[in-house]
C-alpha cells in the first residue's frame, strides 16, 4: 500500500511516545542512576549519597543474590524443559489423535493461564502444607517419611513453585502449537504415508521442522517470562525459609518496598539492572535467531 | 476422519486424560471442599464428595473478607474492574492512532518506534517499580487507580500496535482513495471507515489486554497501599496469603469466588481467548 507522507502522522504516534517516554525511559535512566547512589525510599534528596559501585560490590558479596540467582536458574531449566516439550507432545497428540470434543480439551487445560497466579499459588500452597492433601495421600499409601514440609525446607521450595508455573502454563504452550500444526499442510501426511513412513517419522522429521519457529518462539517467551516470576513466591514461600527459595525478582522487592526488609533502594536497583542486562543478552540472541529464521526462510 | 490403530486410539485418549486429570483435579478438589460442612472439612482432607452440599461457606466468606479486612469481594471485584477497563480504553486509544500512522504514513523515526516498541516488551516490571513510585509521588497520584492503568498500558501497548498496524496494512487501498474522493480527511477515514472495520482486530485486543491486566500483581501490590483501592490478587493475598491459616471452608470458598467469574467469562467467549494466544504471541 503506497502511504502518505506527511507530518500528521507525528500528531497520531504522539500519544504511544509520551507513554514510551514516561513509563520506559524514564525509570530505565531512574533506576541506572539510582544504582550508584545510597537511598533509604524516604529521605527528600534522593541522588545525594553518591556510592560509585558500592552496591554491585555489596550485592556481589551478598550470599542471597547467588541463592537467588541460582533459584532462578533453576526455575528456568524447570520451565525451559517442561513447558517446551511438554506442550509439543500433548499438542501432536490432540492433533494427530482425532480427538472429538478437541475444542473443549484444548479450553480445559488452557484454563489455568487466566486464574490469577496468585490464586492458583494459593491453592497450590494448601495443597502442599503439611497437613494438606499431598502429604496425606501420601501418609495414607504408607510413604509418611516422603511427607515433608514442602514449602518450609531449603531444597524442594524452588521446584515446587517451578512445577506450580509449569501446571498453570502448560496449556497456553498447547494452545500455540496446535495453531501451528493446524497450518501444517494436511496432504504432507498422505504423501509420507504414500512414501511408507511411520507417524513417528512424519512427527520427527517432518513435523517438528516446520514448527521450528513455533518451538522457538515458545521456548523465547517461556524464558523471558521465566525471569518475571514474582506472584506464585510471593504466595507461596516469600522467598523464604531465611531466604532459601528467593529469586531474582522477590529478592529486588525485599530490599526495595517490602516492610519487613532493609529499604536499600540502590542495591534493589542494582538487581533491576542485572534482570534487565540478562533480558537484553536474551533478547538479542532472539533477534539473532529471528534473522537466521527468516534468512533460512528465504533461502 | 481417519482411523487409529487400537492400541494408538487407548494411549492417546489415556495420556491426554490423565493430561486433564492433573489441571482439573486441584480445581475440583478446592471446589468440593467449599460445599462441605466445616466440621466436615476437618474429617476429610480427602478427596470426598460432600454429604451435605452447602452454600454457608460462601457466605463466611464473604463476611469474613469484610471484617477482616474491611473491604468486601464486590469492591474487589468493582476496583479489578475499573482498572482493567480504563487499561484498555487507554491501551486502544494509544495504539489504533499509532497503528494507523504506521501502517497510513511514511515518516522520519518509523524504525526509531518500532525498535523502542520491541525494547518496552522485554523490560522486566522490577526496572519501574522505584522510578515510577518516586515519579507518582511527586504527581500525587499514588494510591489511586491511575498509579496502576499508566504503567499497564506498557503491557498491552506494543502488542496491541503491531496487531493494529498490521491490521489497517490490509485495508484495501480503494476503500481509501474513495473516501478521500468523498471529500474525507485522512482523520475522518481513520475515524468512519478504518476503526469500524477494526472491529475484529480490537475484540482480540481487548481479550488479549484482560488477560495481562486481570491478573497483574506486582504494581497493584507497590502503588496501592489503601485496601479499598485493592484489585483481586493483591486483596485475595492479603486475605488468604498471610503467615497465619485461614479456616479452610473460607479459603476454599474465597478461592472459588475467585475463579468462578472467570470460568463463565471463558465459557462464554472461549473462542475469543484462544484466538488471543495465537494473535498475540505470533504477533510478539
Amino acid at each position: 500500500m503506497k502511504q502518505d507522507k506527511s507530518n500528521a502522522a507525528y500528531l497520531y504516534v504522539t500519544p504511544l511516545l509520551l507513554m514510551i517516554i514516561f513509563i520506559v525511559l524514564y525509570p530505565l535512566l531512574f533506576n541506572l542512576i539510582l544504582s550508584f547512589y545510597k537511598w533509604d525510599g524516604f529521605r527528600k534528596g534522593i541522588f545525594t549519597q553518591f556510592v560509585g559501585f558500592k552496591n554491585y560490590i555489596v550485592l556481589a558479596k551478598s550470599e542471597y543474590f547467588w541463592i537467588a540467582l541460582r533459584n532462578t536458574a533453576y526455575f528456568e531449566l524447570a520451565c525451559s524443559i517442561f513447558q517446551v516439550f511438554f506442550p509439543l507432545i500433548f499438542a501432536v497428540i490432540l492433533y494427530y489423535g482425532y480427538f472429538k470434543r478437541e475444542n473443549l480439551i484444548k479450553g480445559i487445560i488452557y484454563f489455568p493461564a487466566l486464574v490469577s497466579p496468585v490464586v492458583v499459588g494459593l491453592v497450590w500452597r494448601f495443597f502442599f502444607s503439611y497437613e494438606g492433601p499431598i502429604n496425606n495421600m501420601l501418609r495414607a499409601i504408607h510413604l509418611d517419611f516422603f511427607a515433608i514440609e514442602w514449602l518450609g525446607n531449603i531444597y524442594t521450595p524452588i521446584w515446587i513453585i517451578a512445577f506450580i508455573n509449569i501446571w498453570q502454563w502448560t496449556g497456553f504452550g498447547i494452545v500455540l502449537y496446535y495453531a501451528g500444526l493446524s497450518s501444517i499442510d494436511s496432504e504432507l501426511i498422505e504423501a509420507s504415508k504414500i512414501d511408507g513412513a511411520s507417524f513417528f517419522k512424519y512427527v520427527t522429521k517432518i513435523v517438528i521442522p516446520l514448527l521450528k519457529p513455533v518451538i522457538i518462539l515458545d521456548a523465547l517467551l517461556v524464558f523471558i517470562s521465566g525471569f518475571r516470576v514474582f506472584d506464585i513466591v510471593y504466595v507461596t514461600t516469600r522467598g523464604g525459609p531465611i531466604h532459601q527459595s528467593e529469586v531474582l525478582t522477590t529478592l529486588q522487592y525485599y530490599y526495595s518496598f517490602d516492610s519487613y526488609g532493609p529499604n536499600k533502594m540502590g542495591i534493589a536497583s542494582v538487581i533491576s539492572v542485572v534482570l534487565l542486562v540478562i533480558v537484553v543478552v536474551f533478547s538479542l540472541v532472539r533477534f539473532a535467531v529471528n534473522k537466521r529464521i527468516e534468512t533460512t526462510a528465504n533461502v | 476422519m481417519r482411523k487409529l490403530s487400537i492400541s494408538a486410539y487407548i494411549t492417546t485418549r489415556f495420556i491426554i486424560f490423565l493430561g486433564l486429570l492433573v489441571i482439573i483435579f486441584p480445581l475440583f478438589w478446592i471446589f468440593t471442599l467449599s460445599l462441605k460442612l466445616p466440621n466436615e472439612v476437618f474429617k476429610a482432607y480427602f478427596f470426598i464428595i460432600p454429604k451435605h452440599v452447602t452454600l454457608k461457606n460462601y457466605v463466611s466468606a464473604l463476611d469474613y473478607a469484610r471484617m477482616y479486612f474491611k473491604i468486601g469481594f464486590p469492591r474487589m471485584y468493582l476496583n479489578s474492574f475499573i482498572i482493567t477497563s480504563s487499561t484498555i480504553v487507554i491501551t486502544l486509544f494509544i495504539a489504533l492512532l499509532a497503528g494507523f500512522a504506521l501502517s497510513n504514513y511514511r515518516f522520519k523515526g518509523t524504525n526509531t518506534i518500532f525498535s523502542l516498541i520491541l525494547a518496552s516488551f522485554m523490560i522486566p516490571t522490577q526496572v519501574l517499580l522505584i522510578p515510577l513510585f518516586v515519579f507518582f509521588k511527586k504527581i500525587h497520584i499514588l494510591n489511586t487507580y491511575l498509579a496502576v492503568i499508566l504503567p499497564y498500558t506498557l503491557f498491552t501497548v506494543p502488542i496491541a500496535v503491531l496487531i493494529f498496524k498490521s491490521f489497517f496494512s490490509e485495508i484495501p487501498r480503494e476503500l481509501k482513495e474513495a473516501a478521500i474522493i468523498d471529500g474525507a480527511s485522512n482523520f475522518l477515514y481513520f475515524l468512519k471507515v478504518a476503526i469500524p472495520i477494526a472491529r475484529p482486530a480490537i475484540a482480540t485486543c481487548i481479550i488479549y489486554s484482560f488477560t495481562l491486566v486481570w491478573n497483574e500483581f506486582l504494581l497493584a501490590l507497590i502503588f496501592l497501599g489503601k485496601n479499598e483501592l485493592k484489585p483481586l490478587p493483591v486483596a485475595i493475598s492479603n486475605i488468604a496469603g498471610g503467615q497465619y491459616i485461614v479456616p479452610y471452608n473460607i479459603f476454599t470458598a474465597s478461592m472459588m469466588i475467585c475463579i468462578i467469574p472467570i470460568l463463565i467469562i471463558f465459557l462464554w467467549m472461549q473462542k475469543w481467548f484462544l484466538r488471543g494466544v495465537t494473535v498475540g504471541a505470533l504477533k510478539g
